[in-house]
C-alpha cells in the first residue's frame, strides 16, 4: 500500500500530470485560459506521430514476438469489455438500455491520450515496454462501438440504431479518422527506419516529448473539467461507476497480458488500455449512429471522471499491481 | 432587373451530421450550399459549444436556397430525418437576381 501511495505522489508531481492539474484548476475558477484550437490539433498530431514512432521503434528493437496473437487479443478486448461494462450499469440501475450501450462502447474503446501519459510514466521509471501495444491500442478503438450498437440494438431494434448504408459510412470514418491514420502510419515508419533512422528526428520526436506532453495535458485538463462543470445529467451511481470500471477493466487488461507473456511495461500499458475510456472517437460515432443516447452522460463520465482519474491514480496503481505480478 | 423570389433553408444541425444533411439537400436538387462551422448557442439539447474535444456539442450552420416547393419538401422531411439529433431547420422569404442559380 505504501508503495502504491509513493508511486500515485511521485506520479502527482510529475511535470505532465501538474500541467493537467493546472488546466483543471484554470476552468474551475472560470480562468479565460484557452489553448488555441489550431495549436490543440497540431499538438495531437505531434503526439500520435510521436507514440506511434517509438512504438515502431520498440517493436523493430524487441522484434515481432507475438505480433499476430497480441493484435487478436486486442480485437477480443475492445469486442468484449463493453459487455461488462453494460452488465455492470443495468445491474446496478444506473441508466436505461440504450445509454448504457452507448457508455459501454466508450469503456471497450481507448483513450490515447491516457496511454501517451502512461508511456511516459514508464520512461521515467527506465521501463521498457512491448512496442506491439501502440498497435494493440489502434486495434482496440473500434470494435467495442460495433458491441455498444449490437447492445443498443437489442433493446431499440436493429433500424433504430442505423440504417445499414450509414453504419458502412460510420465504421470507414472511424477506421479512417485522423488520429488512427497518424498513430498507425507512426508506428510503420518507426518501425521501418529503425534505430538509425529515428535518430534523425530525435530532437523533435524525442527530446521535447516531454514539453509538448505538459501543453497538450494542460489543455486535457481544461477541457475535462469544463466538462464535468457543465454536466447536469451525472448521479453517484455513475461516477462511482466511472471510478470503479477502469479497475474491472484494468484486471482483464492484467489476466490478458499474463495470457500473452508480457513484462512488467506491457503488462501495465495493457492494464491501463483496458481502464481508459474513449471520448473523442466513440462519442462522435455514437451520435450518429445512437443519437437517442444522451452525450452528456457518456462524454462526461469517460472525458470528466474516467480520464482525470487514470491520469494521477489508475496508472501508478496499474504499474504498481503489475510490478507485484511480475514478481 | 428582374428579382425572382426563392426560400432560404436553414439547418443549424451538430457539426457530425452535416455530411448527411448536405447529401440529402443535393439529392433534392439543390444546386449549392453554404456552410459556417462552429456556431455556439443554447437551446433544448443544452449549451452548444465549439470548444471541445469530441466535437458531439459543436453545431454547424447549413444554408442553402431553392425553389419554394423543394424547400417545403425539406422542411416537412427533417421532422422525421434529424429527430434526434440537436438541429433547427427554417425557411425563409428571399429574393435572387440569378434565378438558374437555385
Amino acid at each position: 500500500m505504501g508503495e502504491i501511495l509513493s508511486l500515485a505522489g511521485a506520479n502527482l508531481l510529475s511535470p505532465m500530470v501538474l500541467c493537467f492539474v493546472l488546466g483543471a484548476v484554470a476552468a474551475l475558477i472560470r480562468s479565460d485560459l484557452e489553448i488555441p484550437e489550431a495549436v490543440a490539433k497540431g499538438l495531437a498530431i505531434y503526439l500520435m506521430l510521436a507514440i506511434g514512432m517509438k512504438g515502431g521503434l520498440a517493436l523493430a528493437k524487441t522484434g515481432g514476438g507475438n505480433v499476430a496473437a497480441s493484435l487478436a487479443m486486442a480485437i477480443v478486448l475492445s469486442f468484449s469489455l463493453p459487455v461488462l461494462a453494460y452488465a455492470v450499469l443495468r445491474a446496478v440501475r444506473a441508466l436505461g438500455p440504450v445509454d448504457a450501450a452507448a457508455v459501454s462502447a466508450h469503456y471497450g474503446s481507448v483513450s490515447i491520450v491516457t496511454f501517451v501519459t502512461a508511456v511516459e510514466f514508464l520512461a521515467a521509471r527506465g521501463t521498457p515496454y512491448d512496442g506491439i501495444l501502440v498497435a494493440m491500442m489502434a486495434a482496440m478503438e473500434t470494435p467495442a462501438i460495433v458491441t455498444g450498437l449490437f447492445l443498443a440494438s437489442r433493446s431499440l431494434g436493429a433500424s433504430a440504431v442505423k440504417r445499414p448504408q450509414r453504419r458502412a459510412k460510420l465504421l470507414r470514418e472511424v477506421l479512417a479518422n485522423g488520429s488512427i491514420v497518424v498513430l498507425v502510419g507512426g508506428f510503420v515508419i518507426g518501425w521501418a527506419v529503425g534505430p538509425s533512422g529515428m535518430k534523425k528526428v530525435e530532437p523533435f520526436m524525442v527530446d521535447i516529448y516531454n514539453g509538448m506532453l505538459c501543453l497538450f495535458l494542460l489543455d486535457m485538463g481544461l477541457v475535462a473539467m469544463r466538462q464535468l462543470r457543465s454536466s447536469h445529467d451525472l448521479t453517484v451511481r455513475l461516477i462511482v461507476f466511472a471510478l470503479v470500471m477502469p479497475l474491472l477493466n484494468a484486471a482483464i487488461g492484467f489476466a490478458a497480458a499474463r495470457l500473452l507473456g508480457f513484462g512488467l511495461g506491457g503488462t501495465a500499458l495493457l492494464a491501463t488500455l483496458c481502464a481508459s475510456a474513449s471520448y473523442i472517437a466513440v462519442p462522435a460515432a455514437m451520435r450518429l449512429a445512437l443519437p437517442q443516447a444522451r452525450p452528456g452522460i457518456y462524454v462526461t463520465l469517460s472525458l470528466g471522471v474516467t480520464f482525470p482519474f487514470n491520469v494521477a491514480i489508475g496508472i501508478p496503481l496499474y504499474f504498481a499491481i503489475a510490478e507485484r505480478l511480475a514478481g | 432587373m428582374e428579382i425572382h423570389r426563392r426560400k432560404k433553408i436553414e439547418i443549424v444541425v451538430e457539426s457530425g451530421m452535416v455530411p448527411d444533411v448536405v447529401e440529402w439537400l443535393v439529392a433534392h436538387g439543390v444546386k449549392g450550399y453554404t456552410t459556417v462551422p462552429k456556431v455556439s448557442g443554447f437551446g433544448r439539447q443544452g449549451r452548444r459549444q465549439t470548444e471541445e474535444i469530441s466535437r458531439v456539442f459543436e453545431n454547424t450552420l447549413v444554408i442553402a436556397i431553392a425553389p419554394e416547393e423543394t424547400a417545403r419538401l425539406i422542411l416537412i422531411e427533417s421532422v422525421e430525418r434529424l429527430r434526434d439529433y440537436a438541429a433547427i431547420v427554417y425557411l425563409s422569404d428571399v429574393e435572387v437576381a440569378r434565378p438558374d442559380h437555385f
